[in-house]
């Protein structure tokens, strides 16, 4: 395609938005109603999944140490816990801050300790893990390292945090992919009404000797144009609504001693998925709209 | 005389509806001719010309127009077929949302044609119309004589050597039907072909070009001229003021000698952009498959 045809038809595709704008407008809210439903959903996942961290991060191996064991033994036991793969950190509690914990909590029945020295309790390493789906593996091998007296873990919970987080995951994206099609079969169903309203145009073209691709082309430019407009439109929507939910959402997530994701940490992200959806269902709905009348219609002596 | 258009034993039957539009339909169109096809509703006239469009195949038999056999044709080279081709409806299928102007320029737009080869064809075309003055106006604000015109413009446009006409007058009074054959009457001196659907003989009479007349999908009869109608040709009370006025007015100029210098010029510049746009034209083929 020459450079002048290549400027006319997308000067054309601009055009035929403002002279058909009552069904631009049809397809753009089609668009922005399907890309702010993704946008929810994505940031539902990111507000779960951080959650589900933060609990994760509760969710800690308390690694008893020997007694008796030197400064070098207990510094040599942290340098084997960092080297494991799935440990995150290692954190040193000193017997006497835990005993002076053990009696916060006892609270009005902390008389009971009295009398007790720190010394009853070991010194430990809390240690943090990476991935909860390992868990178990981790809590394993450092069961088998020098100067660990015992290990105190939860793996019920770990393993329970980790099915919440995979199942979110696959609903989430399953979430996605459904829309992701429905999307495309409403804005390629109401790109085809834009083209049934053209019709007319489509059969001057064809009569005039215009090739499929010069007839197609004014169509993408269009798609790609009303998902750039749809994903900005629906940039600004999802941050308005995201606001307003984040009164409630914050609240949900301050009981976990949590924070809501900030929509600024993850603008760019959001509207990557928001253009990557928009301008691919806007031109691939076009095309799919298109080729189909193209082919259902290959009338050029007859008005439909 | 070259041949342009040749159908041989040429039979259409739609299977959905079992119709034979066309029964071994056999003519035969020298370059340069004017044919009026006359026939009543149902005899075969709209499928003739759907099947000179390429738009529809036919069941059995041979077409070959502009040296393109029909019947073989890629689907990737119909467009470029279509292009040695002007068609002129009766409803005139202009686009409502574009001015006069640009109705005529979108036929050359849409083959990718440069701009400044636009801005000197299509007020050409416009003046040869009668309708440089009314370049800016939209559809709407047109008589329908006046559509017509601009149709036949968009016809023109990319310099077909064949012009097919379905019906033009059909949407007009007589008086503008007059004008309308007058005008594709000078582009057929210009040597131009001119096929013509019609129904009204007056209009065959009065040019009297040859006349072949389709009855239930056959060749009812064949005439060089119009002798053997019997009705009354068109008569203008003065007929010299209704005929091609309009554009010797506008353009200052006698249509003959537009034709002869100024389309030249034109075509000149069309034939040089059609080598450009060949070059390109197996990328765009492989496309249009």
């Amino acid at each position: 395609m020459k450079g002048a045809s290549l400027g006319y038809l997308t000067r054309e595709g601009f055009r035929n938005i403002w002279v058909n704008r009552l069904l631009t407008l049809a397809t753009v809210f089609v668009l922005v109603s399907c890309l702010v439903i993704v946008g929810s959903g994505t940031l539902i996942y990111l507000n779960i999944t951080t959650a589900l961290d933060l609990i994760g991060a509760q969710n800690v191996i308390m690694v008893f140490i020997e007694d008796g064991s030197s400064q070098e033994q207990m510094d040599a036991l942290k340098t084997q816990l960092l080297a494991l793969d799935n440990v995150a950190n290692v954190e040193f509690v000193a017997k006497e801050d835990a005993f002076e914990r053990q009696k916060a909590e006892y609270g009005e029945k902390a008389a009971l300790l009295d009398g007790l020295s720190a010394d009853i309790l070991p010194d430990a390493y809390k240690v943090t893990v990476k991935d909860l789906t390992a868990f178990d593996a981790t809590a394993s091998d450092i069961k088998g390292l020098e100067y660990v007296l015992q290990i105190r873990e939860n793996s019920e919970l770990a393993g329970k945090i980790a099915s919440i987080r995979n199942a979110v995951s696959y609903v989430c994206i399953g979430i996605v992919a459904v829309l992701f099609f429905v999307s495309l079969f409403i804005v390629s169903n109401t790109i085809r009404i834009t083209i049934f309203n053209r019709r007319l145009e489509i059969s001057i073209m064809k009569a005039v000797g215009a090739t499929n691709t010069f007839i197609r082309w004014p169509f993408i430019v269009e798609g790609v144009l009303l998902g750039v407009f749809s994903a900005v439109i629906a940039l600004g929507l999802q941050y308005a609504l995201y606001s307003v939910a984040c009164i409630w959402l914050s609240d949900i997530m301050a009981t976990i001693g949590g924070t809501v994701v900030a929509f600024a940490d993850y603008i760019v992200f959001v509207f990557a998925i928001f253009m990557f959806i928009g301008v691919f269902i806007g031109s691939f709905g076009s095309v799919i709209s298109l080729n189909k009348y193209l082919k259902e219609h290959n009338n050029v002596v007859e008005n439909d | 005389m070259l041949l342009l258009i040749k159908f041989e034993s040429v039979s259409k039957v739609y299977e959905d509806t079992n119709t034979k539009a066309l029964n071994n339909f056999s003519v035969e169109i020298e370059t340069g001719e004017f044919v009026f096809i006359v026939g009543s509703s149902g005899a075969g006239k709209s499928t003739l010309l759907k099947l000179m469009m390429r738009e529809e195949v036919p069941t059995s038999g041979t077409i070959n127009i502009n040296g393109f056999d029909l019947n073989n044709i890629k689907k990737s080279k119909i467009p470029y077929f279509r292009r040695t081709l002007g068609i002129v409806f009766q409803d005139f299928r202009l686009i409502q949302t574009m001015n006069v102007y640009d109705n005529v320029a979108y036929a050359m737009r849409v083959i990718g044609s440069r701009e400044n080869a636009i801005r000197k064809r299509v007020p050409y075309l416009l003046g040869l119309v009668g309708l440089n003055s009314k370049a800016r106006s939209k559809p709407n604000q047109l008589s329908g004589g006046e559509q017509q015109r601009v149709a036949l413009a968009r016809a023109l446009a990319n310099n077909a050597n064949t012009i097919i006409a379905d019906e033009p007058t059909g949407n007009v009074d007589p008086k503008m039907s007059y004008e309308i054959v007058d005008l594709l009457n000078h582009i057929n001196a210009d040597g131009t072909t001119v096929i013509m659907v019609t129904h009204d003989l007056h209009l065959v009479k009065t040019f009297n070009h040859r006349v072949i007349t389709i009855k239930n999908g056959v060749i009812e009869s064949d005439y060089p001229d119009a002798s053997h109608i019997d009705v009354e040709p068109y008569k203008f009370d003065n007929p010299e003021d209704a005929v091609g006025s309009y554009f010797v007015e506008e353009s200052g100029d006698d249509l003959d000698y537009l034709f002869q210098n100024y389309a030249i010029d034109v075509v000149d510049d069309i034939e040089s952009e059609d080598a450009e746009v060949s070059s390109t034209q197996s990328s765009e083929e492989a496309d249009a498959e």
